[in-house]
Protein backbone atom coordinates (compact mmCIF):
# COMPACT_ATOMS: atom_id res chain seq x y z
CA UNK A 1 0.00 0.00 0.00
CA UNK A 2 1.16 3.73 -0.87
CA UNK A 3 -0.10 6.95 0.55
CA UNK A 4 -0.73 8.65 -2.88
CA UNK A 5 -2.46 12.63 -2.44
CA UNK A 6 -4.94 12.85 -4.78
CA UNK A 7 -6.51 16.36 -6.40
CA UNK A 8 -9.63 16.17 -8.81
CA UNK A 9 -9.69 19.36 -11.08
CA UNK A 10 -12.43 20.77 -13.02
CA UNK A 11 -15.67 18.36 -14.10
CA UNK A 12 -13.39 15.64 -12.15
CA UNK A 13 -14.04 17.93 -8.51
CA UNK A 14 -17.80 17.62 -9.49
CA UNK A 15 -18.00 14.55 -9.92
CA UNK A 16 -15.59 13.29 -7.27
CA UNK A 17 -17.64 15.95 -4.64
CA UNK A 18 -14.17 17.03 -3.83
CA UNK A 19 -11.26 18.86 -4.57
CA UNK A 20 -8.70 16.66 -2.68
CA UNK A 21 -7.78 13.54 -0.63
CA UNK A 22 -5.43 11.48 0.56
CA UNK A 23 -5.38 7.65 -0.15
CA UNK A 24 -4.01 4.43 0.69
CA UNK A 25 -3.79 2.61 -2.81
CA UNK A 26 -2.42 -0.72 -4.38
CA UNK A 27 -2.84 0.94 -8.00
CA UNK A 28 0.88 0.19 -9.19
CA UNK A 29 0.20 2.42 -12.21
CA UNK A 30 -1.67 6.25 -12.49
CA UNK A 31 -3.34 4.91 -15.20
CA UNK A 32 -4.70 1.82 -12.53
CA UNK A 33 -4.81 4.53 -9.85
CA UNK A 34 -7.09 6.40 -12.28
CA UNK A 35 -9.51 3.32 -13.34
CA UNK A 36 -9.75 2.32 -9.74
CA UNK A 37 -10.96 5.84 -8.21
CA UNK A 38 -13.59 5.54 -11.49
CA UNK A 39 -15.70 3.36 -9.49
CA UNK A 40 -14.76 4.57 -6.43
CA UNK A 41 -15.60 8.09 -7.26
CA UNK A 42 -17.90 7.85 -10.00
CA UNK A 43 -16.01 9.81 -12.41
CA UNK A 44 -17.23 9.73 -15.55
CA UNK A 45 -14.37 10.29 -18.22
CA UNK A 46 -12.21 7.32 -20.09
CA UNK A 47 -8.85 7.01 -18.96
CA UNK A 48 -8.11 8.17 -22.59
CA UNK A 49 -9.23 11.72 -22.08
CA UNK A 50 -7.36 12.69 -18.79
CA UNK A 51 -4.43 14.28 -18.46
CA UNK A 52 -2.26 13.56 -15.12
CA UNK A 53 0.26 15.55 -13.12
CA UNK A 54 2.83 13.88 -10.43
CA UNK A 55 4.80 16.60 -7.85
CA UNK A 56 3.22 18.81 -10.76
CA UNK A 57 5.00 17.40 -13.45
CA UNK A 58 3.09 16.44 -16.42
CA UNK A 59 3.19 12.45 -16.37
CA UNK A 60 2.27 9.63 -19.12
CA UNK A 61 -0.15 7.20 -17.63
CA UNK A 62 1.38 4.14 -17.03
CA UNK A 63 4.12 5.92 -14.54
CA UNK A 64 4.46 3.88 -11.61
CA UNK A 65 3.42 5.29 -8.42
CA UNK A 66 5.61 6.35 -5.55
CA UNK A 67 4.98 6.69 -1.94
CA UNK A 68 3.83 10.40 -1.19
CA UNK A 69 3.15 11.33 -4.69
CA UNK A 70 1.23 14.49 -4.99
CA UNK A 71 -1.41 13.45 -8.51
CA UNK A 72 -3.42 15.76 -10.14
CA UNK A 73 -5.78 14.23 -12.45
CA UNK A 74 -7.17 17.51 -15.25
CA UNK A 75 -9.70 16.26 -17.72
CA UNK A 76 -9.36 18.27 -20.95
CA UNK A 77 -11.03 21.96 -21.43
CA UNK A 78 -12.72 22.82 -24.66
CA UNK A 79 -14.15 26.09 -23.71
CA UNK A 80 -13.80 29.77 -24.84
CA UNK B 1 -19.64 57.69 -54.40
CA UNK B 2 -17.68 61.03 -54.20
CA UNK B 3 -18.81 64.08 -55.94
CA UNK B 4 -17.66 67.40 -56.41
CA UNK B 5 -19.95 70.06 -57.84
CA UNK B 6 -20.60 73.27 -58.58
CA UNK B 7 -24.30 72.73 -58.72
CA UNK B 8 -26.71 73.02 -56.05
CA UNK B 9 -27.33 69.69 -53.86
CA UNK B 10 -30.73 68.62 -53.79
CA UNK B 11 -30.84 66.40 -50.51
CA UNK B 12 -34.19 65.44 -51.47
CA UNK B 13 -33.01 63.30 -55.05
CA UNK B 14 -29.98 62.40 -52.83
CA UNK B 15 -31.44 60.42 -50.57
CA UNK B 16 -33.03 58.18 -53.08
CA UNK B 17 -29.57 57.18 -54.01
CA UNK B 18 -29.59 55.22 -50.08
CA UNK B 19 -32.68 53.03 -50.24
CA UNK B 20 -32.56 49.53 -50.16
CA UNK B 21 -33.91 46.48 -48.47
CA UNK B 22 -30.82 45.30 -46.77
CA UNK B 23 -30.37 48.50 -44.75
CA UNK B 24 -31.82 48.85 -41.19
CA UNK B 25 -30.32 52.12 -41.24
CA UNK B 26 -29.89 55.53 -43.26
CA UNK B 27 -28.11 58.01 -41.89
CA UNK B 28 -27.58 61.40 -43.62
CA UNK B 29 -25.58 64.57 -43.23
CA UNK B 30 -25.92 67.69 -44.30
CA UNK B 31 -23.47 70.63 -43.69
CA UNK B 32 -25.51 74.40 -44.73
CA UNK B 33 -24.12 77.61 -44.66
CA UNK B 34 -25.06 79.22 -41.31
CA UNK B 35 -25.35 83.12 -40.62
CA UNK B 36 -22.65 83.53 -37.85
CA UNK B 37 -19.37 82.45 -37.30
CA UNK B 38 -17.56 83.69 -34.24
CA UNK B 39 -19.50 86.55 -33.75
CA UNK B 40 -19.93 87.42 -37.35
CA UNK B 41 -23.01 87.89 -39.66
CA UNK B 42 -22.19 85.51 -42.84
CA UNK B 43 -23.81 86.05 -45.96
CA UNK B 44 -22.26 84.15 -48.01
CA UNK B 45 -19.78 81.09 -48.64
CA UNK B 46 -17.48 80.46 -51.37
CA UNK B 47 -15.78 77.30 -51.60
CA UNK B 48 -12.76 76.59 -53.92
CA UNK B 49 -11.53 72.96 -54.56
CA UNK B 50 -8.45 71.55 -55.90
CA UNK B 51 -10.47 69.33 -58.13
CA UNK B 52 -8.50 66.54 -59.07
CA UNK B 53 -6.89 65.92 -55.46
CA UNK B 54 -10.27 66.35 -53.74
CA UNK B 55 -12.15 64.28 -55.70
CA UNK B 56 -9.08 61.07 -55.15
CA UNK B 57 -9.07 62.00 -51.09
CA UNK B 58 -12.96 61.96 -51.02
CA UNK B 59 -13.20 58.82 -52.46
CA UNK B 60 -10.46 57.51 -50.17
CA UNK B 61 -11.79 58.71 -47.13
CA UNK B 62 -15.43 56.96 -48.73
CA UNK B 63 -13.60 53.81 -49.21
CA UNK B 64 -11.72 53.85 -45.68
CA UNK B 65 -14.76 54.34 -44.13
CA UNK B 66 -16.57 51.15 -45.81
CA UNK B 67 -13.29 49.43 -44.60
CA UNK B 68 -13.39 50.72 -41.19
CA UNK B 69 -17.18 50.22 -40.68
CA UNK B 70 -19.57 47.50 -40.92
CA UNK B 71 -21.75 49.58 -43.35
CA UNK B 72 -23.54 49.20 -47.00
CA UNK B 73 -22.92 52.60 -49.00
CA UNK B 74 -21.29 55.38 -48.29
CA UNK B 75 -21.72 58.73 -50.73
CA UNK B 76 -20.96 62.11 -50.14
CA UNK B 77 -21.77 65.42 -52.31
CA UNK B 78 -19.26 68.20 -51.92
CA UNK B 79 -20.30 71.36 -53.35
CA UNK B 80 -17.48 74.43 -54.90
CA UNK B 81 -18.50 78.06 -55.79
CA UNK B 82 -20.60 80.50 -54.00
CA UNK B 83 -23.36 79.17 -51.44
CA UNK B 84 -26.12 81.18 -50.08
CA UNK B 85 -27.07 80.74 -46.22
CA UNK B 86 -28.98 77.91 -45.95
CA UNK B 87 -27.69 75.85 -48.73
CA UNK B 88 -26.46 72.78 -48.26
CA UNK B 89 -22.36 72.76 -48.68
CA UNK B 90 -21.62 69.09 -47.97
CA UNK B 91 -23.95 65.98 -48.19
CA UNK B 92 -23.07 62.75 -47.02
CA UNK B 93 -25.19 59.43 -47.13
CA UNK B 94 -24.68 56.16 -45.15
CA UNK B 95 -26.60 52.95 -44.87
CA UNK B 96 -26.11 50.28 -42.73
CA UNK B 97 -27.93 46.84 -41.00
CA UNK B 98 -27.46 48.85 -38.12
CA UNK B 99 -28.00 52.35 -36.51
CA UNK B 100 -24.82 52.03 -34.29
CA UNK B 101 -22.13 51.50 -37.62
CA UNK B 102 -24.29 54.28 -39.65
CA UNK B 103 -23.76 56.75 -37.08
CA UNK B 104 -20.13 56.31 -36.61
CA UNK B 105 -19.22 56.08 -40.10
CA UNK B 106 -21.28 59.16 -41.32
CA UNK B 107 -19.42 60.96 -38.61
CA UNK B 108 -16.49 59.58 -39.18
CA UNK B 109 -16.72 61.06 -42.83
CA UNK B 110 -16.74 64.77 -42.40
CA UNK B 111 -14.45 64.81 -39.54
CA UNK B 112 -11.87 63.34 -42.43
CA UNK B 113 -13.53 65.62 -45.20
CA UNK B 114 -12.87 68.63 -42.50
CA UNK B 115 -9.23 67.00 -41.84
CA UNK B 116 -8.22 66.15 -45.49
CA UNK B 117 -9.93 67.28 -48.29
CA UNK B 118 -7.74 70.32 -50.07
CA UNK B 119 -10.94 72.75 -50.14
CA UNK B 120 -11.27 76.42 -49.23
CA UNK B 121 -13.43 78.35 -47.83
CA UNK B 122 -13.72 81.97 -48.14
CA UNK B 123 -16.35 83.70 -45.64
CA UNK B 124 -18.48 87.05 -46.71
CA UNK B 125 -19.75 89.23 -43.87
CA UNK B 126 -22.64 91.51 -44.25
CA UNK B 127 -20.04 94.60 -42.33
CA UNK B 128 -16.87 93.59 -42.57
CA UNK B 129 -13.91 92.25 -45.69
CA UNK B 130 -14.38 88.65 -46.77
CA UNK B 131 -11.97 86.10 -44.93
CA UNK B 132 -10.35 82.86 -45.93
CA UNK B 133 -10.69 79.97 -43.24
CA UNK B 134 -9.13 76.85 -42.98
CA UNK B 135 -11.29 73.60 -42.70
CA UNK B 136 -8.80 72.49 -40.06
CA UNK B 137 -9.64 75.37 -37.98
CA UNK B 138 -13.01 73.36 -37.33
CA UNK B 139 -11.78 70.05 -37.00
CA UNK B 140 -12.23 68.03 -33.54
CA UNK B 141 -10.33 65.41 -34.47
CA UNK B 142 -7.87 64.49 -31.71
CA UNK B 143 -4.28 64.20 -33.06
CA UNK B 144 -2.04 62.68 -30.93
CA UNK B 145 1.10 60.34 -31.71
CA UNK B 146 2.40 56.93 -31.25
CA UNK B 147 4.63 57.86 -28.08
CA UNK B 148 2.04 59.35 -26.37
CA UNK B 149 -0.50 56.37 -27.14
CA UNK B 150 2.36 54.10 -25.78
CA UNK B 151 3.60 56.45 -23.20
CA UNK B 152 2.50 54.34 -19.61
CA UNK B 153 4.24 51.26 -21.19
CA UNK B 154 7.17 52.96 -22.00
CA UNK B 155 9.63 51.50 -19.63
CA UNK B 156 7.65 48.06 -19.34
CA UNK B 157 8.04 46.66 -22.94
CA UNK B 158 9.99 46.94 -26.23
CA UNK B 159 7.51 48.25 -28.44
CA UNK B 160 9.83 48.41 -32.04
CA UNK B 161 9.57 44.47 -31.13
CA UNK B 162 5.72 44.32 -30.45
CA UNK B 163 5.37 46.64 -33.53
CA UNK B 164 7.33 44.45 -35.51
CA UNK B 165 5.32 41.05 -34.42
CA UNK B 166 2.83 39.57 -36.57
CA UNK B 167 0.33 37.29 -34.82
CA UNK B 168 -3.07 35.66 -35.65
CA UNK B 169 -6.00 35.20 -33.46
CA UNK B 170 -8.64 32.24 -33.92
CA UNK B 171 -11.60 32.55 -32.52
CA UNK B 172 -13.03 35.82 -31.55
CA UNK B 173 -15.32 34.97 -28.59
CA UNK B 174 -15.37 35.06 -25.01
CA UNK B 175 -10.95 34.46 -25.24
CA UNK B 176 -10.87 36.33 -28.71
CA UNK B 177 -12.18 39.07 -27.21
CA UNK B 178 -10.02 40.37 -24.07
CA UNK B 179 -7.02 39.00 -26.10
CA UNK B 180 -7.61 40.79 -29.01
CA UNK B 181 -7.86 44.29 -26.83
CA UNK B 182 -5.01 43.50 -25.05
CA UNK B 183 -2.55 42.72 -27.96
CA UNK B 184 -4.36 45.91 -29.67
CA UNK B 185 -3.42 48.16 -26.99
CA UNK B 186 -0.32 46.76 -26.31
CA UNK B 187 0.71 47.50 -30.30
CA UNK B 188 1.43 44.31 -32.09
CA UNK B 189 2.05 45.27 -35.14
CA UNK B 190 -0.39 43.24 -37.45
CA UNK B 191 -2.93 41.60 -35.98
CA UNK B 192 -5.43 38.76 -38.09
CA UNK B 193 -8.44 37.82 -36.75
CA UNK B 194 -10.40 34.31 -37.88
CA UNK B 195 -13.91 33.26 -36.97
CA UNK B 196 -16.51 31.86 -39.05
CA UNK B 197 -19.06 32.25 -37.05
CA UNK B 198 -22.03 34.73 -36.55
CA UNK B 199 -22.75 36.49 -33.14
CA UNK B 200 -25.63 35.62 -31.36
CA UNK B 201 -27.56 36.41 -27.97
CA UNK B 202 -26.10 33.91 -25.78
CA UNK B 203 -22.20 35.05 -26.97
CA UNK B 204 -23.51 38.54 -25.35
CA UNK B 205 -23.00 38.12 -21.62
CA UNK B 206 -19.44 37.30 -21.85
CA UNK B 207 -17.79 38.66 -25.68
CA UNK B 208 -17.20 42.15 -24.89
CA UNK B 209 -16.87 43.61 -28.65
CA UNK B 210 -20.72 42.25 -29.43
CA UNK B 211 -23.72 44.15 -28.72
CA UNK B 212 -27.61 43.30 -29.30
CA UNK B 213 -27.38 45.40 -32.66
CA UNK B 214 -25.08 43.09 -34.12
CA UNK B 215 -26.76 39.45 -33.75
CA UNK B 216 -26.35 38.02 -36.72
CA UNK B 217 -23.35 39.33 -38.26
CA UNK B 218 -19.71 38.34 -39.08
CA UNK B 219 -17.95 37.79 -35.89
CA UNK B 220 -14.16 38.68 -37.43
CA UNK B 221 -15.35 41.99 -39.17
CA UNK B 222 -16.94 43.54 -35.91
CA UNK B 223 -14.09 42.45 -34.13
CA UNK B 224 -11.82 44.01 -36.58
CA UNK B 225 -13.64 47.32 -36.26
CA UNK B 226 -13.38 47.09 -33.02
CA UNK B 227 -9.91 46.62 -32.45
CA UNK B 228 -8.85 48.88 -35.18
CA UNK B 229 -10.72 51.44 -33.16
CA UNK B 230 -8.68 50.92 -30.20
CA UNK B 231 -5.33 51.38 -31.53
CA UNK B 232 -4.51 53.96 -34.90
CA UNK B 233 -1.08 52.42 -35.36
CA UNK B 234 -1.79 48.86 -35.78
CA UNK B 235 -2.82 46.63 -38.91
CA UNK B 236 -5.98 44.87 -38.22
CA UNK B 237 -7.19 42.13 -40.84
CA UNK B 238 -9.91 39.58 -40.23
CA UNK B 239 -10.30 36.51 -42.15
CA UNK B 240 -14.19 35.14 -42.16
CA UNK B 241 -13.08 31.71 -42.46
CA UNK B 242 -13.18 28.06 -40.60
CA UNK B 243 -10.29 26.80 -39.52
CA UNK B 244 -9.77 23.22 -41.45
CA UNK B 245 -7.36 21.03 -42.43
CA UNK B 246 -7.13 22.48 -45.72
CA UNK B 247 -5.94 26.11 -45.22
CA UNK B 248 -4.84 25.73 -41.60
CA UNK B 249 -0.87 25.85 -43.21
CA UNK B 250 -1.43 28.94 -45.07
CA UNK B 251 -3.57 30.66 -42.16
CA UNK B 252 -0.53 30.06 -39.98
CA UNK B 253 2.41 30.30 -41.75
CA UNK B 254 4.15 33.58 -42.01
CA UNK B 255 3.21 34.50 -38.18
CA UNK B 256 5.17 35.29 -35.06
CA UNK B 257 2.98 33.44 -33.39
CA UNK B 258 -0.63 31.66 -33.53
CA UNK B 259 -3.25 32.39 -30.68
CA UNK B 260 -5.68 29.43 -30.14
CA UNK B 261 -8.94 31.13 -28.60
CA UNK B 262 -11.42 28.32 -30.02
CA UNK B 263 -13.92 26.72 -28.09
CA UNK B 264 -13.54 22.70 -29.15
CA UNK B 265 -11.03 20.11 -29.08
CA UNK B 266 -10.54 19.28 -32.84
CA UNK B 267 -9.78 22.51 -33.69
CA UNK B 268 -7.55 22.72 -30.56
CA UNK B 269 -5.77 19.56 -31.74
CA UNK B 270 -5.67 20.51 -35.53
CA UNK B 271 -3.85 24.08 -34.34
CA UNK B 272 -1.94 22.68 -32.24
CA UNK B 273 -0.67 19.82 -34.57
CA UNK B 274 -0.07 22.17 -37.24
CA UNK B 275 1.87 24.62 -35.29
CA UNK B 276 4.33 21.86 -34.82
CA UNK B 277 4.15 20.84 -38.09
CA UNK B 278 5.04 24.29 -39.27
CA UNK B 279 7.29 25.06 -36.42
CA UNK B 280 4.94 28.19 -35.46
CA UNK B 281 4.66 28.70 -31.90
CA UNK B 282 1.35 28.99 -30.33
CA UNK B 283 -0.56 29.67 -27.06
CA UNK B 284 -3.44 28.19 -26.21
CA UNK B 285 -6.32 28.69 -23.81
CA UNK B 286 -9.31 26.92 -22.38
CA UNK B 287 -12.09 27.41 -19.98
CA UNK B 288 -14.42 25.25 -18.16
CA UNK B 289 -17.03 26.55 -15.71
CA UNK B 290 -14.94 28.11 -13.20
CA UNK B 291 -11.42 26.94 -14.11
CA UNK B 292 -9.00 27.48 -17.26
CA UNK B 293 -5.71 26.93 -18.31
CA UNK B 294 -3.35 28.35 -20.29
CA UNK B 295 -0.05 27.27 -22.02
CA UNK B 296 2.59 27.59 -24.53
CA UNK B 297 4.03 25.76 -27.21
CA UNK B 298 7.54 26.20 -29.01
CA UNK B 299 8.18 23.83 -31.54
CA UNK B 300 11.93 25.13 -31.42
CA UNK B 301 12.07 24.45 -27.59
CA UNK B 302 12.70 22.10 -25.10
CA UNK B 303 8.76 21.56 -23.55
CA UNK B 304 6.93 19.33 -25.60
CA UNK B 305 3.46 19.31 -26.79
CA UNK B 306 -0.06 18.06 -26.30
CA UNK B 307 0.85 14.35 -27.48
CA UNK B 308 3.89 13.56 -25.91
CA UNK B 309 1.93 12.51 -23.10
CA UNK B 310 -1.26 11.44 -25.20
CA UNK B 311 -0.75 10.36 -28.24
CA UNK B 312 -4.22 10.80 -29.22
CA UNK B 313 -6.54 13.43 -29.62
CA UNK B 314 -9.60 13.03 -26.75
CA UNK B 315 -13.50 13.89 -28.10
CA UNK B 316 -14.90 16.73 -26.70
CA UNK B 317 -18.23 14.62 -27.06
CA UNK B 318 -17.79 13.87 -23.76
CA UNK B 319 -16.72 17.03 -21.95
CA UNK B 320 -18.46 20.23 -22.20
CA UNK B 321 -17.71 23.30 -24.05
CA UNK B 322 -18.99 26.83 -23.56
CA UNK B 323 -22.55 25.63 -24.79
CA UNK B 324 -23.16 22.85 -22.38
CA UNK B 325 -21.28 23.59 -19.42
CA UNK B 326 -22.00 27.32 -19.10
CA UNK B 327 -18.98 29.81 -18.64
CA UNK B 328 -18.85 33.51 -17.26
CA UNK B 329 -17.48 36.60 -18.54
CA UNK B 330 -15.00 37.28 -15.54
CA UNK B 331 -13.46 33.79 -15.89
CA UNK B 332 -12.93 33.98 -19.73
CA UNK B 333 -11.98 37.60 -19.75
CA UNK B 334 -9.17 36.37 -16.84
CA UNK B 335 -8.34 33.69 -18.97
CA UNK B 336 -8.26 35.60 -22.28
CA UNK B 337 -6.20 38.43 -20.31
CA UNK B 338 -3.39 36.15 -19.09
CA UNK B 339 -3.38 34.36 -22.39
CA UNK B 340 -2.14 37.95 -23.92
CA UNK B 341 -0.08 38.57 -21.31
CA UNK B 342 2.01 35.30 -22.44
CA UNK B 343 1.94 36.63 -25.99
CA UNK B 344 3.34 40.01 -25.41
CA UNK B 345 6.08 38.18 -22.93
CA UNK B 346 6.98 35.61 -25.65
CA UNK B 347 6.91 38.16 -28.69
CA UNK B 348 9.33 40.08 -27.14
CA UNK B 349 11.85 37.83 -25.22
CA UNK B 350 10.65 34.07 -26.77
CA UNK B 351 10.23 32.89 -23.67
CA UNK B 352 7.26 33.24 -20.77
CA UNK B 353 6.27 31.10 -18.06
CA UNK B 354 3.94 29.02 -19.69
CA UNK B 355 5.78 27.48 -22.19
CA UNK B 356 7.16 25.65 -19.00
CA UNK B 357 4.53 25.41 -17.18
CA UNK B 358 0.82 25.11 -17.78
CA UNK B 359 -0.97 27.76 -15.46
CA UNK B 360 -4.45 26.44 -14.37
CA UNK B 361 -6.99 28.38 -12.23
CA UNK B 362 -10.13 27.91 -10.17
CA UNK B 363 -12.01 31.05 -9.97
CA UNK B 364 -14.18 29.80 -7.48
CA UNK B 365 -11.48 29.72 -4.83
CA UNK B 366 -9.28 31.49 -6.70
CA UNK B 367 -6.56 28.25 -6.43
CA UNK B 368 -3.91 28.51 -9.34
CA UNK B 369 -1.88 25.49 -10.13
CA UNK B 370 1.41 25.19 -12.26
CA UNK B 371 2.23 21.78 -13.91
CA UNK B 372 5.63 21.73 -15.46
CA UNK B 373 5.28 20.61 -18.96
CA UNK B 374 6.51 17.06 -20.09
CA UNK B 375 8.77 16.21 -23.21
CA UNK B 376 8.90 13.07 -24.75
CA UNK B 377 11.95 12.53 -27.31
CA UNK B 378 10.29 10.33 -29.04
CA UNK B 379 7.15 12.35 -29.78
CA UNK B 380 6.55 12.52 -33.76
CA UNK B 381 4.36 15.79 -33.36
CA UNK B 382 7.51 17.45 -31.63
CA UNK B 383 9.49 16.86 -34.23
CA UNK B 384 7.44 17.89 -36.50
CA UNK B 385 6.84 14.62 -38.49
CA UNK B 386 3.54 13.91 -37.62
CA UNK B 387 0.73 14.30 -40.58
CA UNK B 388 -1.83 16.51 -39.74
CA UNK B 389 -5.57 14.80 -39.37
CA UNK B 390 -8.63 15.87 -38.86
CA UNK B 391 -11.40 13.88 -37.62
CA UNK B 392 -14.11 13.76 -39.87
CA UNK B 393 -16.86 12.85 -38.25
CA UNK B 394 -18.97 16.18 -39.23
CA UNK B 395 -19.64 18.97 -41.80
CA UNK B 396 -21.16 22.08 -41.91
CA UNK B 397 -24.42 22.64 -43.34
CA UNK B 398 -23.27 25.12 -46.16
CA UNK B 399 -20.88 22.13 -47.42
CA UNK B 400 -23.74 19.97 -47.73
CA UNK B 401 -25.46 19.12 -51.31
CA UNK B 402 -29.20 18.30 -50.46
CA UNK B 403 -29.98 15.72 -53.25
CA UNK B 404 -26.80 13.60 -52.01
CA UNK B 405 -27.30 13.73 -48.39
CA UNK B 406 -30.06 12.00 -45.89
CA UNK B 407 -30.44 14.45 -42.93
CA UNK B 408 -31.61 12.39 -39.90
CA UNK B 409 -33.13 13.80 -36.38
CA UNK B 410 -31.79 10.77 -33.85
CA UNK B 411 -33.71 12.56 -31.12
CA UNK B 412 -37.32 10.76 -33.12
CA UNK B 413 -36.95 8.14 -35.01
CA UNK B 414 -38.41 4.34 -35.31
CA UNK B 415 -36.71 1.53 -33.72
CA UNK B 416 -34.42 -0.05 -36.63
CA UNK B 417 -33.80 2.85 -37.65
CA UNK B 418 -29.77 2.72 -37.49
CA UNK B 419 -30.18 -0.81 -39.53
CA UNK B 420 -31.88 0.88 -42.29
CA UNK B 421 -29.13 3.57 -42.64
CA UNK B 422 -26.19 1.29 -42.29
CA UNK B 423 -27.44 -0.35 -45.52
CA UNK B 424 -28.32 2.97 -47.31
CA UNK B 425 -24.73 3.40 -49.08
CA UNK B 426 -25.87 5.35 -52.30
CA UNK B 427 -26.14 8.97 -49.67
CA UNK B 428 -24.32 10.78 -47.37
CA UNK B 429 -26.09 10.07 -44.23
CA UNK B 430 -25.82 13.08 -41.70
CA UNK B 431 -27.12 13.05 -38.40
CA UNK B 432 -28.06 15.31 -36.06
CA UNK B 433 -29.01 16.02 -32.42
CA UNK B 434 -30.05 18.94 -30.57
CA UNK B 435 -26.46 19.91 -29.96
CA UNK B 436 -24.47 17.61 -32.55
CA UNK B 437 -22.95 15.70 -29.44
CA UNK B 438 -25.04 12.52 -29.23
CA UNK B 439 -24.82 12.70 -33.13
CA UNK B 440 -20.98 12.89 -33.11
CA UNK B 441 -21.01 10.01 -30.76
CA UNK B 442 -23.21 7.77 -32.66
CA UNK B 443 -21.18 8.83 -35.86
CA UNK B 444 -17.52 7.62 -34.10
CA UNK B 445 -19.44 4.10 -33.61
CA UNK B 446 -20.61 3.67 -36.90
CA UNK B 447 -17.75 4.59 -38.31
CA UNK B 448 -15.60 1.96 -36.39
CA UNK B 449 -18.45 -0.74 -37.17
CA UNK B 450 -17.18 -0.09 -40.93
CA UNK B 451 -20.05 2.62 -41.67
CA UNK B 452 -18.48 5.47 -43.55
CA UNK B 453 -21.71 7.31 -44.43
CA UNK B 454 -21.95 8.61 -41.41
CA UNK B 455 -21.39 12.09 -40.84
CA UNK B 456 -22.84 13.74 -38.04
CA UNK B 457 -24.11 17.63 -38.43
CA UNK B 458 -21.51 20.33 -37.00
CA UNK B 459 -23.64 22.57 -34.32
CA UNK B 460 -26.29 19.98 -34.18
CA UNK B 461 -30.23 21.27 -34.71
CA UNK B 462 -29.25 24.37 -33.29
CA UNK B 463 -26.95 25.30 -36.79
CA UNK B 464 -30.40 24.33 -38.92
Amino acid sequence: MKSVHIQYFAMLKEQAGKGQETLSVTARTLGELYLHLTEERHLSLPLSMIQVAVNDEFSRLDREINEGDRVVFIPPMAGG
Amino acid sequence: MFSLSADAIDPVKSALLLRNEQSGAVVVFEGCVRNRNQGKFVTSLEYQAYEVLAQKDGEKILSEAREKFNIHQAICLHRFGHLLLGETAVWIGVTASHRDEAYKASRHIIDQIKLRLPIWKKEHYRDETPEWVFCKDHSSHVHFNQSDYYQRQSGLVDQAKLDRSRVLVIGAGGLGCPVLTALAQAGVGRIEIADFDRVSLSNLHRQSFYSPEVVGESKSVIAKNRVAELNPFIQVLSHDSRIDIANVGTFISGRDLILDCTDNLDTKYLIHDACFKHRIPLISASVYRHTGQVRSFDPEGDHGCLRCIQTEAPDDSQIGNCNEAGTLGAVVSAIGAIQANEAIEFLQSHRNSTLVETFFMNFSDLATMKVRNFKNRECACCRGEREIEETEYEVSLNDLIPSEVELVDIRNHPDDYLERLQNQTAKKIVVYCHRGIRSKRLVRDQRELGFSQFYSLRGGACSL
